[in-house]
């Protein structure tokens, strides 16, 4: 029995020393002096965004052996989950690439850097225009500089429009139902309208896009939710009429309209800026884009009008928990010069946001990117952003559409039901 | 140094054997580190989970309070409630039953041992050992409202003037992640009934066919009693990893359309990291495993009879 017990002793002893010796590269890195940042950023991982880890983190790694950077890819979905998760359980992180809905929800949790204690405030004041800006700040406090700014607006394939008889883009609702019908009957093989009708992100931004078109808006100014008044209802009967007439179709996302789009099998559809970005990479040249994929004003309810269009921006921030704060806003700033976001726009289409990067001729020359800026010009974010609870929010917007799409609930049962689930989240 | 005597000796070796450990305290004691493992890796987060369920603990928020029964109370009153459990009880089922059937339709055709039986039970295996993400991407494809091949398939048929989305429509949605999940499952079930159905005592088989019995006769007095306790096994298993099942649906319709799709485990993992609200998924996760919890009662139960 007693040899038992030493064996047992030697095993216990054994496995705490492997454990004790599993030590992290962390601690190896600091016993030399080196760091290293980490960058979480899912466009790295995308086909049209590896010019960050071959250019911008390879440069930087090459000037800052210690502190070097290590690119983290979520996808897309998942990232504003693992910033969150990894925030409050204490883990390190450094830089975050975020999109400009996700500003709130990670501001509200107290664990972003104010950029201005970290960098000199003249140069973030000089290099951005104020409206930029002001999508990074709360409280006075800047927590996040903008990487790239547009709109998700609606485009169009102008082959499709031609072969349907189309000559010039709808300018008005009536106008795009009439186009939608015309593409159906001359095109059937061909979706009219591919509007996100799947992932909630993407269903509450294409829904408020038409929301406010038809005058409608999810909270009034004193904050009272509005979605279910009389034209939230006649945005999602217009939108059900689509869906009854075979205009837009049932489980479609972002992902497969692009693909169906690269395949000429879409008319219209909404997106950000990078829409140009994916279709080149589906094959479509760059020359041949204008005949391809052309951003357009969305539709308005009557001439005269303001077209209504969701700011889409991703920003940059730096978490309190960095391992250095001052490098990680240093390598923020070397993302942002102006050679860099030249490089990335070149490969990605989304355009620079420095004054002086702005007006390089490879991007002021670009009628795709004019147009999409000029549109982004009356863009306003989306109203759910302004919560901390912006997905519960958008899920509860996707669901409810979703249920009156398929003739779960009435148009305005589907709203009255959204209302209620909206102002019990918010409250 | 006195001579002992033999009752004192014996008092020696009661107060030695006292000290020493019986065999189970001594098997008590090396259960330990294990018991400690577990305690850290799953009673831990358990209990962990079950105080989160009676909070209004966010992800998103620092602040935490006490909230009672609000969150089973809001959870059971919420109008997705019933679908949930409808379509938990469907997918459960559905998925454990008919690939079952399939499973031992296809058994009994491999236990033939025909030319090229092997290559048969490899290729159905394949089906098991694929990735699940992979499997999902594949059936999404399949199912796909435009581009898909079944769609493809029944329009060169003539059976459809039509495309059908099967994907985004709330009553076919179900059937198609469930046919995926039958397609990944039943190989699993086929390699354990077939293990069963090649040691079927051949001698009764004989007897029963000598008494005139046909098929039915075999597969009902012999076949069956003689697989009942691995059906069982089967069963019982499967329906709890039906239960805990997210990957394949998430893949396919991540819940939807209009909730269609959403199963507790969808539900647990929306209001969690989607929703980020920690406290109101937790109860719904007590309420999954008090569903849970009788099939493994059932299961643990069935184990001690046949211990």
């Amino acid at each position: 029995m007693k040899k038992g017990f030493v064996s047992l002793f030697i095993g216990v002893l054994f496995t705490a020393l492997v454990i004790a010796g599993c030590s992290t590269k962390d601690s190896d890195a600091k016993s030399n002096g080196k760091k290293e940042l980490t960058f979480v950023s899912w466009s790295s991982q995308e086909s049209t965004g590896k010019v960050i880890e071959d250019r911008m983190v390879k440069s930087w790694n090459e000037k800052n052996p210690n502190t070097a950077v290590k690119t983290i890819g979520y996808p897309w979905g998942e990232t504003l989950q693992q910033l969150s998760i990894k925030a409050q359980s204490g883990e390190n992180l450094d830089i975050a690439q975020i999109q400009s809905s996700w500003f709130n929800a990670l501001a509200g949790q107290d664990v972003l850097v104010d950029l201005n204690s970290v960098l000199d405030p003249e140069w973030i004041k000089s290099n951005f225009s104020e409206a930029a800006l002001k999508a990074g700040q709360l409280d006075g406090k800047q927590y996040a500089l903008p990487w790239t700014i547009a709109a998700i607006a609606p485009l169009y394939n102008p082959e499709i429009l031609k072969e349907a008889g189309i000559d010039v883009p709808p300018a008005t609702v009536a106008e795009f139902e009439k186009a939608l019908e015309k593409v159906k009957t001359k095109l059937p093989d061909v979706i009219p309208y591919s509007i996100s009708t799947e992932n909630a992100s993407n269903v509450s931004q294409d829904f408020q896009a038409w929301l406010w078109t038809f005058g409608g808006n999810v909270f009034d100014e004193n904050g009272k939710v509005t979605i279910n008044n009389e034209n939230g209802k006649k945005t999602l009967e217009w939108l059900k009429r689509l869906k009854d007439k075979k205009y837009i179709q049932m489980a479609v996302d972002r992902a497969s309209s692009r693909d169906t789009f690269g395949l000429n099998k879409a008319a219209f559809y909404d997106d950000s800026i990078v829409a140009r970005g994916f279709q080149v990479e589906k094959g479509t040249p760059l020359e041949k884009m204008p005949n391809h994929l052309v951003p357009m004003d969305r539709p308005v309810l009557n001439k005269g009008d303001t077209p209504r269009t969701v700011l889409w921006g991703h920003y940059l921030v730096v978490f309190k928990g960095s391992k250095d704060q001052q490098k990680s806003a240093e390598f923020i700033k070397h993302l942002l010069k102006d050679e860099l976001s030249i490089e990335y726009f070149k490969s990605a289409s989304v355009p620079p946001v420095t004054n002086s990067a702005k007006k390089d001729p490879v991007v002021s020359k670009d009628d795709y990117v004019n147009k999409y800026l000029q549109v982004a010009e009356s863009a306003t974010p989306l109203e759910t952003e302004a919560f901390t609870q912006v997905n519960e929010l958008d899920n509860i917007i996707a669901e409810e559409i979703q249920a009156a799409l398929l003739d779960q609930k009435t148009p305005e049962k589907a709203l009255n039901d959204a209302a209620d689930r909206i102002a019990e989240t918010v409250k | 140094m006195g001579l002992q005597t033999p009752r004192m000796r014996d008092k020696q070796l009661n107060i030695r054997q006292k000290k020493e450990l019986t065999e189970s305290q001594f098997g008590s004691l090396l259960a330990i580190p294990a018991m400690l493992i577990f305690a850290i890796v799953i009673l831990y987060p358990f209990i962990k989970s079950v105080y989160y369920s009676f909070t209004n603990e966010k992800l998103l928020s620092n602040e935490t309070s006490w909230v009672g029964l609000e969150n089973y109370l809001n959870n059971i009153s919420s109008n997705n409630f019933i679908d949930l459990l409808i379509n938990t009880l469907v997918f459960v089922s559905i998925t454990t039953f008919v690939p079952l059937v399939i499973a031992f339709a296809w058994s009994i055709v491999l236990v033939q041992g025909f030319k090229g039986e092997s290559f048969l039970r490899t290729i159905t295996l394949y089906c098991w050992v694929l990735p699940i993400a992979s499997i999902g991407l594949l059936w999404k494809w399949i199912f796909d409202a435009n581009h898909g091949f079944l769609n493809e398939l029944l329009s060169k048929w003539g059976l459809i003037s039509e495309n059908i989305n099967f994907l985004g429509n709330t009553t076919t949605a179900m059937m198609a992640v469930c046919v995926a999940m039958i397609w990944h499952s039943f190989p699993w079930m086929m390699a354990f009934l077939l293990g069963s159905l090649n040691s079927v005592p051949q001698e009764q088989i004989e007897a029963v066919r000598m008494d005139g019995g046909n098929n039915m006769s075999i597969l009902r007095n012999v076949i069956l009693p003689h697989m009942k306790p691995i059906l069982f096994v089967i069963v019982i298993l499967s329906l709890i990893n039906r239960f805990q099942h997210f990957d394949l649906i998430w893949v396919m319709t991540e819940g939807g359309p209009a909730h269609s799709t959403t199963t507790f485990s969808i539900e647990v993992y929306k209001q969690a990291f989607q929703n980020f609200n920690v406290g109101q998924a937790a109860a719904t996760g007590m309420i999954w495993v008090l569903s849970l919890s009788i099939l493994i009662f059932v299961y643990m139960r069935r184990l001690k009879e046949d211990a």
